[in-house]
């Protein structure tokens, strides 16, 4: 099974760590240039990956688009609205082993110097949080990454980037396919006519 | 301890070229990054790229080169000139950076999306 860890680092606030967060750092190219670890909020509870435009090594880049064509409206906790834009960028090192060759994230300048993992990314795979009864601070896998990935190619390749919100309309669209499929043949079945305990749910 | 300390105990020899901006001399020494930005606080560093993890109880601490040390987290314009100097230099530049901000210490990061809401704004 491929297994691949996501790398905990300090915290970019107070270079400390706590079991109470996790950062990691992910490498990538924006606008030709390369940024190395910037320092991402692992957060399992985000709807979105997001970097804030004025983070280390990205604020003079000019990547917030005046009049953007894709803005998306979410609201942080305390129920401030925040625009969102979506950002394509190449070669994004999610963790040692995963590599996004050109991947869909979002960007604003609503938000200051923070930067999070949502769960768009997250849940392409399977990740589990492991922490052993003698460990303080337990450590975020991704198991069967491989499998994933190979799961996602056919999509990249027709869109030209790897879009994990569209990624997962598409999966849901797929089971509710097949949960109607599923339907229809009980519906049509000649075992529907002889009472033996399959019923539609119709 | 005092900034000369604190940069001696790293092994980093520097000359002062501006008031809080430091020009290290001896940029081969590989240190670990994410310790001396704690030690010195809120600072802006210019460094290569990695060349390593230390890793301690689970925990990755970047280990690269040092090119500038800049003291002020603020002077953000001046960084960016040194980074642009040091890729001229040395290949490749980055700026490594922390703003000891206690209010920041804990925090709730998580952004909801509108259909998550129920697609109403509040």
């Amino acid at each position: 099974m491929s297994k691949s860890i996501i790398n905990r680092v300090p915290s970019p606030f107070t270079g400390g760590n706590s079991r109470l967060e996790y950062y990691t750092g992910i490498s990538f190219d924006i606008k030709g240039e390369h940024i190395e670890d910037m320092i991402f909020k692992v957060d399992t509870g985000s709807s979105f990956t997001v970097i804030s435009s004025n983070m280390p090594n990205i604020e003079q880049l000019d990547l917030i688009d005046i009049d953007p064509q894709f803005n998306v409206v979410v609201e942080d906790a305390s129920g401030n609205t925040l625009n969102l834009q979506k950002l394509i960028v190449t070669n994004f090192q999610f963790t040692e082993d995963i590599l996004f060759d050109k991947i869909e994230i979002y960007i604003t300048n609503m938000m200051n110097r923070k930067a999070i993992i949502g769960m768009d990314l997250l849940s392409l795979f399977d990740f589990q949080y492991l922490k052993e009864p003698n460990q303080i601070k337990g450590t975020f896998w991704i198991n069967n990454y491989e499998e994933s990935l190979n799961k996602c190619r056919t999509h990249r390749e027709n869109l030209g980037y790897y879009s994990p919100r569209s990624i997962m309309l598409l999966d849901e669209d797929n089971i509710n396919h097949s949960l109607n499929l599923t339907q229809d043949c009980i519906d049509n079945s000649p075992l529907q006519n002889m009472n033996l305990g399959i019923k539609s749910k119709k | 301890m005092s900034i000369p300390n604190i940069l001696n105990k790293y092994g980093l020899q520097v000359e002062s070229i501006e008031s809080q901006i430091y020009k290290v001399i001896n940029t081969d020494k590989v240190i670990n990054i994410d310790k001396l930005k704690v030690e010195l606080g809120s600072c802006i560093l210019i460094i290569s790229n990695r060349k390593g993890w230390d890793i301690e109880d689970g925990v990755s601490y970047k280990m690269a080169n040092v090119y500038y040390i800049l003291i002020n987290f603020n002077n953000r314009a001046k960084a960016y000139e040194l980074k642009d100097r040091a890729a001229g230099l040395y290949g490749s530049a980055f700026i490594s950076d922390l703003r000891h901000s206690p209010t920041q210490i804990s925090s709730i990061d998580t952004i909801w999306s509108v259909d998550e809401l129920g697609g109403v704004h509040e």
